[in-house]
């Protein structure tokens, strides 16, 4: 098993930790819900500005956003996708319909799915068809020359994957000179080979501003700089948890306290008669 | 100092100081004045502060400090409480005397941090319970209430209500950090209890239903310990029980409820930092009327003269000139005829044509006495009667010959007009006169700025319960 946890770290003061200016206030841009209703889900369009701006978990596994290719009929705009999960329309529509979250048919959505997304910024770098090295292209021509491997989070077919478990980086890891592999191998660690690679895309994210990750085998997560409460997100072996599935909290606190007798029926209410009281 | 910073928070948000009870703020409070009460030992106090309106009352009393000098209970206080700006309740509670509050309607704010890691107190003790036996029949009764934290690191209420007896209210939602600001407000039926979040700017709450009418007033409270209950150790000197290992940063206690969105504003007292800006000016010139000053028309008042060359001009025909040279003396008898010469006047001689004339006249002698003594002669000197004497007359030869000056020069002159000032007027110029004035005056600003290390209030931990679960 595979943890990572990506937390924001904030800065040294409490206003820098909600700094629009410093790019720390967005607390609502992580692990915000998409509203349902029946088969549709939404979005809040005050939070995500563009067609490039969500980074969507469906039951842990992260959709890839595209920018759809829009045609002109007869009272009837059409929309395509090519390498993308989801889509959301344009100006061209009415706004209930700029709100909703449109899913290609081939990928599974149902009601009764679990829907989250992070605002991203930065947006998102897509491709397809090789090992990795269609993707890098995508990154420089978002990022630039500035980009560097450890600078995104990349995914496989939505599922998050981690330097040595899942990809590598070959040709150096700065500039123009990385590129990243999918590829099997102990360097990669990935799955992907000249007969499959079709089946998979590529999607790499610019990491979230003032944030670090902390990947390994535990899943228990101790951080020497602290991290900003509820800004934080939690995957399992590339899936990304809810985040009820995991507390946030200070060092010391005793989950199980063993050898304690209680009484407990239904918790200790106002109301209830008894004996004693054991916290 | 969140002293000014509690302060403008109060006022921002009730409008005034007065409901503010106690307020206790660790900062700088060893170089501050802390009294000495004494019973049979003596007890350092610490002293309600500013901007409680009654700073007199409701002082804290260092329950483990009890010295036979007041040197002694100084310095535990000072060496051994009050350390690196805050009150370490580890070190002992802090007793409150509270002969008049409410405790049935009271808001109350803890800033405070943990010592090491979370550990089961009590923040604020009041609760005490107490039975009488009447008729057989023991009655319970109490008063005050305690809230505190639990080893799961929850916040829990306390309390014991006579009609169903002991119950306990934990906020099993609200997750502490190393530093909390915390706060809860009991009134109106009502309990809250918060965790106000300021790196995030959002309130952590529970709400309870509270029997708040069951809730009898205590004389006195303890922060870091109780009377009665949550017992974590041997009982203190005033068989209070210690039981907190944390430090307090700032406490206030106010009267009556508050909503945790007052709370929330009032708390920011404790981690921000009061500051004033007295704003600035801007500026602007702006006009204020005109300097007008009318222009007279100008042109040609009248024309001068001035010699602008010459031209030589042709005069038609040549000039008789010429000029007579004395060549010495004759004699000539009375009678005889000479010539006598002249020239013209200097000014036609100047011109450049010269020339003379002359007479030609009888010679008389000027001694002969102009005595003349006709003889009858029928000749004319006869006649005359001129004598026969001579005398000497000049002699003269003649110059003569035609000027070849055919030209005379005249002066030229030309007009040149002279320019002034007419009498006319040709309009008015207008300049504008200025004035700088204030387009915007100065507003002054104050507020409290969240300036403060946000370290301690950051988690450190993440807890996975898939594993669990």
């Amino acid at each position: 098993m595979i943890y990572d946890s990506v937390i924001s770290t904030g800065t040294a003061t409490i206003s820098g930790c909600s700094s629009a200016d410093l790019g720390t206030d967005i607390l609502k841009n992580i692990s915000v819900p998409a509203a349902g209703s029946k088969d549709e889900f939404f979005y809040d369009r005050v939070l995500v500005t563009g067609q490039r701006g969500i980074r969507l978990s469906v039951n842990g596994q992260t959709y890839l956003q595209e920018v759809p290719i829009t045609g002109q009929a007869l009272n009837e705009v059409s929309y395509q996708t090519n390498t993308g999960d989801f889509f959301i329309k344009g100006i061209e529509s009415s706004i209930i319909q700029r709100s909703k979250l449109n899913f290609s048919k081939d990928v599974p959505m149902k009601s009764n799915y679990s829907l989250s997304y992070d605002v991203v910024t930065g947006g998102n770098f897509a491709a397809t068809g090789d090992l990795g090295q269609s993707l890098k292209n995508s990154i420089v021509g978002g990022v630039g020359a500035s980009a560097v491997f450890d600078s995104c989070d990349y995914f496989l077919n939505g599922q998050k994957v981690y330097s040595g478990a899942g990809i590598g980086v070959s040709a150096g890891t700065e500039g123009y000179d990385f590129i990243p592999v999918f590829g099997v191998g102990a360097t990669y660690g990935g799955v992907v080979t000249a007969t499959n690679k079709s089946n998979f895309t590529y999607t790499a994210y610019s990491k979230r501003v003032k944030s670090t990750s902390i990947t390994g085998l535990n899943a228990d997560v101790f951080s020497e700089t602290g991290f900003i409460e509820g800004r934080t997100s939690f995957y399992i072996n590339g899936i990304e948890q809810a985040q009820n599935n995991y507390l946030e909290l200070y060092t010391g606190v005793s989950i199980i306290k063993k050898d304690v007798t209680s009484l407990v029926f239904s918790g200790v209410s106002d109301g209830s008669i008894s004996e004693s009281v054991t916290l | 100092m969140s002293e000014k910073g509690i302060d403008y928070a109060l006022n921002a948000s009730l409008g005034n100081t007065e409901r503010l009870l106690v307020f206790y703020d660790f900062s700088g409070m060893s170089g501050r004045h802390i009294g000495i009460g004494s019973d049979t030992l003596y007890y350092p106090t610490i002293e309600n502060c500013d901007p409680a309106p009654n700073t007199g009352s409701y002082s804290g009393i260092i329950t483990e400090s009890g010295c036979t000098t007041t040197f002694t209970a100084k310095l535990f206080a000072t060496g051994d409480f009050l350390i690196n700006n805050k009150a370490d309740l580890g070190k002992s509670n802090l007793k409150v005397n509270t002969p008049d509050l409410n405790y049935s309607e009271t808001s109350t704010l803890f800033d405070f941090q943990f010592n090491a890691d979370v550990t089961d107190c009590v923040l604020f003790g009041s609760l005490e319970k107490s039975s009488t036996t009447i008729n057989d029949e023991v009655i319970t009764g109490a008063k005050g209430y305690n809230v505190g934290i639990t080893d799961r690191g929850h916040l829990f209420y306390q309390g014991f209500n006579n009609a169903k007896g002991d119950f306990i209210h934990t906020a099993s939602s609200i997750e502490l950090a190393k530093r909390n600001i915390i706060g809860f407000s009991v009134g109106s039926n009502s309990l809250n209890i918060s965790r106000f979040d300021y790196l995030n700017n959002k309130i952590q709450t529970e709400s309870f239903s509270l029997k708040t009418d069951s809730i009898a007033n205590n004389d006195e409270f303890y922060l870091g310990g109780a009377q009665q209950y949550f017992r974590g150790g041997p009982a203190g000197v005033s068989g209070e029980y210690k039981t907190s290992d944390i430090s307090l940063n700032s406490f206030c206690l106010l009267s009556g409820y508050l909503p945790p969105s007052a709370m929330f504003s009032i708390g920011s007292g404790f981690v921000g930092n009061y500051f004033t800006d007295a704003g600035t000016n801007t500026f602007k010139r702006e006009i204020t009327g005109y300097d007008q000053t009318i222009v007279q028309k100008t042109g040609i008042t009248g024309y001068d003269y001035e010699n602008t060359g010459s031209i030589n001009i042709a005069t038609g025909q040549y000039m008789m000139t010429g000029n007579f040279i004395g060549i010495g003396t004759t004699n000539a008898e009375e009678g005889d005829r000479y010539f006598v010469y002249r020239s013209f006047d200097d000014a036609l001689s100047a011109s450049g044509v010269k020339s003379f004339v002359k007479e030609e006249v009888g010679y008389l002698h000027p001694d002969s006495g102009y005595q003349y003594l006709p003889t009858g002669d029928r000749s004319a000197f006869d006649t005359l009667g001129l004598q026969n004497v001579e005398g000497a007359v000049n002699r003269y030869v003649e110059q003569q010959g035609i000027s070849g000056a055919s030209t005379i020069e005249v002066k030229l002159f030309g007009s040149r007009f002279m320019t002034g000032i007419l009498s006319g007027i040709s309009g008015v110029v207008q300049i504008p006169l200025y004035q700088t004035v204030i387009d915007r005056p100065a507003v002054p600003s104050s507020g409290v700025r969240l300036n403060s290390p946000s370290e301690l209030l950051k988690k450190n931990f993440i807890y996975y319960l898939g594993k669990r679960i």
